[in-house]
């Protein structure tokens, strides 16, 4: 089996710890708890026959890029930026995050998720805005932690573009 | 017939006459044709063998120069050359070790014989130490006053102990890759259970990487060494691609930690290539295994660690003297059980039929003559000893001749050709007895008590027995138990069970008894056929190899017994074809005696 070490990066209370636990144990929970340090946990996936082990660190939510974070992500084979679709301004944290982890360690493959998407009402996140990310080349997934909406997809989705 | 000498490429000597034939290329194919022609017209029919010979030695040789490097350059390309040869070399090294399993027990014997003495030597000093141990831990004061402290403390007797007289253990060992926290390799102590490796692996890099960040000086790069929690630490040494943690009980000497660090440089430089290439992928790193289970040592405290044994000794001295004693006094009372017994047998009006003893105890049943007194010198013996004699006697009216004739018979093995009479105290023995037996009935007690006289007027004395007869006798009793004998094999298989190996050993102790009456008897042409045989199962190429490896394998055995090897003789027969036996029936291996028969003996049997 094939061990790979992914990382979960975003603002503050976007829901990263949330889309790990609906990953890892299909539960989900309305109270907030913050992150500090990193959470470690991790999920078996199976990929075109060959089965992977996924160690997900899920990374404290701050909007500026530690030295915390630059150690932690040493050795990454993957991150997933997530991104709160009722605050904008979380879109602006996860294009920082981006450009420095760009800077750090060059091309790494990652996806942005748009999480809490089952709010509909409260979508924050224009259109242009979104056609824009992807014309930069970026992929983009809509999830819902609380519904578990592509949820499965974001991971794996990930996994392809770690082992392409 | 035209001869060829083969010296060198006989092509390039043919080559000059088929060149000087080539006139001009519109007659190409009427000159080759005629080339041909005149080849079998100088070299007749065996040019073309003599042909194919010189080009398939050719090849030889050019492929015998290349093989060893053309061999060498694909073993570094893939596993190719392997595989082709693995099933042929696993072949010859099964028919090699089933032809001759001596010549393989005699190569590693010296290699395997001293790691068996060295592992019997361990396991025994294991034992004993362990049985100390125990019985430190269960019987000595110490121990009870250690369950005190355990009961105050709350925690379990033996984990109490663990603390008290272990100096360190290393429960765990972890190799874990540097950069992204993936646990490379992990091996635990008996008993330890290693929970959740990979997420164990990750924090343990966070926490190091939080803390070599949050603590870090500008001039040195601080990293986690140790981490002390309750009765363990844990050892962390970092190297350039790889980490190594341990998880020690107890307080480990700095020597562990060197041990830890040479480990890891060993590590770093034996998977050099992985560890600059990983993605992931642990499985190269299982070969690690021998390293870390290097590492999972431990320690007792000094005192213990030193010193001897005792308990465990005494113990041990104890239980062999008490088994001495009770064996000895056991002797003791048979034998005065024995004596009671045949003190009992040499009563002239007593017939000791059976008896049982145990202990002080001994049962007899006896035929008692009528109104014969109870036997009191047996009884007063038996007082004597301390043994509790109980007899049941069967009066019988019994007597002198119904009681002595038939011990005569039985005691001298007297057959129905002689005949016994007592009458008026006289002993009338008539018929064909040894001198021997004569003798003995002479010199018999209750003959002397029960018949004043023998009257031997009608005995006709046996001449004594010719030595040689018997010696020939001997030699075919041994002869047809020998060739009597079928040794029995499982289906495809051309060793022998352990069964089977069991009665081989019975004939080779009559094979040597019969090599030593052969010098008796003067036997220069004695010869033994062991014969193969096996079922129809199969090509008959393979059952004549597999017959001949069965007969094989029993005279390899014979011969390694000291049976001269010149005088066996093996052979395959192969199948037995259509037959009565039963498919198990056939697969087995018969001895035949080949020798000279006698002329001057009267036992005239055929051979």
């Amino acid at each position: 089996m094939v061990v790979k070490k992914i990382c979960m990066m975003g603002a503050f209370a976007v829901g990263k710890t949330s889309l790990v636990r609906r990953f890892v144990h299909s539960i989900f929970s309305e109270t907030y708890q913050t992150t500090i340090g990193v959470m470690i946990s991790k999920k078996q996936l199976s990929l075109d026959g060959q089965e992977f082990e996924l160690i997900i660190w899920d990374l404290e939510g701050r909007d500026e890029f530690t030295e915390f974070r630059s150690s932690y992500l040493r050795g990454v084979s993957g991150v997933l930026f997530v991104v709160d679709v009722t605050r904008p301004q979380t879109l602006t944290v996860v294009r920082q995050l981006r450009e420095e982890l760009h800077d750090q360690l060059g091309n790494v493959p990652a996806l942005i998720l748009l999480n809490k998407s089952d709010l509909v009402d409260q979508w924050r996140i224009d259109t242009d805005t979104l056609e824009q990310l992807e014309q930069e080349g970026c992929t983009l997934l809509r999830t819902s932690a609380k519904t578990g909406a592509n949820v499965e997809e974001g991971f794996q989705a990930l996994l392809r573009s770690m082992t392409a | 017939m035209a001869k060829v000498v083969m010296e060198g490429d006989v092509a390039d000597n043919i080559r000059p006459i088929a060149d000087a034939d080539k006139m001009d290329g519109s007659t190409d194919q009427q000159s080759a044709a005629a080339v041909e022609r005149l080849r079998s017209l100088i070299l007749g029919a065996d040019y073309e063998s003599a042909i194919r010979q010189a080009r398939d030695a050719d090849e030889t040789r050019r492929v015998a120069t290349v093989l060893a490097e053309a061999i060498h350059l694909r073993s570094q390309q893939d596993k190719g050359v392997q595989n082709a040869l693995a099933p042929a070399i696993d072949d010859v090294l099964d028919t090699s070790i089933r032809r001759d399993p001596v010549k393989l027990a005699r190569v590693i014997s010296p290699i395997i014989g001293p790691s068996i003495r060295a592992a019997v030597r361990t396991a025994l000093a294991d034992m004993v130490e362990s049985l100390n141990r125990i019985l430190e831990r269960s019987f000595s004061p110490q121990s009870w006053w250690w369950r005190v402290q355990a009961w105050r403390a709350g925690i379990p007797f033996g984990q109490f102990i663990l603390l008290r007289t272990l100096q360190f253990r290393v429960e765990q060992v972890l190799l874990i890759h540097r950069d992204t926290g993936i646990l490379l390799q992990a091996e635990t102590a008996p008993g330890v259970e290693l929970r959740e490796p990979q997420l164990v692996s990750a924090m343990l890099t966070a926490i190091k990487d939080f803390v070599s960040t949050s603590f870090k000086s500008a001039q040195d790069s601080a990293e986690i060494k140790r981490i002390r929690f309750g009765d363990r630490l844990l050892l962390v040494d970092a190297g350039p691609r790889a980490v190594i943690a341990a998880l020690v009980l107890g307080d480990p000497p700095p020597s562990l930690s060197a041990q830890l660090s040479t480990t890891l440089e060993q590590f770093h430089r034996i998977f050099a290539e992985p560890l600059a290439s990983f993605n992931g992928d642990r499985t190269p790193f299982q070969q690690a295994e021998p390293l870390l289970q290097d590492c999972l040592c431990e320690q007792m405290r000094a005192q213990n660690a030193s010193s001897k044994p005792w308990l465990a000794l005494t113990l041990i001295a104890v239980l062999l003297l008490g088994l001495m004693g009770w064996g000895g006094y056991q002797w003791h009372l048979e034998q005065q059980r024995n004596q009671v017994l045949q003190q009992l047998q040499t009563s002239p009006t007593h017939v000791v039929l059976d008896s049982a003893g145990d202990g002080r105890q001994l049962r007899v049943r006896l035929l008692s003559q009528f109104g014969a007194p109870p036997p009191r010198e047996a009884l007063a013996l038996a007082q004597q000893l301390g043994i509790d004699l109980q007899l049941q006697t069967a009066p019988v009216a019994m007597n002198a001749e119904d009681l002595l004739l038939p011990y005569l018979e039985r005691r001298y093995r007297l057959g129905p050709e002689v005949s016994l009479r007592l009458q008026d105290g006289v002993l009338q023995i008539g018929g064909a007895l040894s001198a021997q037996q004569m003798t003995q009935i002479r010199a018999d007690g209750w003959v002397q008590q029960l018949a004043g006289t023998l009257d031997v007027t009608r005995v006709r004395l046996l001449p004594p027995p010719d030595q040689r007869a018997l010696d020939w006798q001997r030699w075919q009793d041994l002869v047809d138990s020998i060739q009597q004998q079928r040794f029995y094999f499982a289906e495809d298989a051309a060793l022998l069970d352990e069964q089977e190996a069991a009665k081989a050993a019975r004939v080779l102790v009559q094979l040597r008894d019969l090599l030593a009456l052969a010098n008796t008897l003067d036997q220069q042409h004695l010869q033994i056929l062991v014969h193969g045989y096996a079922n129809s199962t199969g090509t008959d190429a393979r059952n004549a190899r597999l017959s001949r490896d069965r007969a094989e394998q029993l005279r390899h055995f014979f011969v390694a017994n000291g049976i001269n090897p010149m005088l066996v003789t093996a052979m395959g027969v192969g199948s037995l074809g259509e037959s009565q036996l039963t498919p198990p029936q056939k697969r087995f291996v018969a001895l035949q005696v080949i020798y000279a028969q006698p002329s001057d003996t009267a036992l005239n049997k055929t051979e």
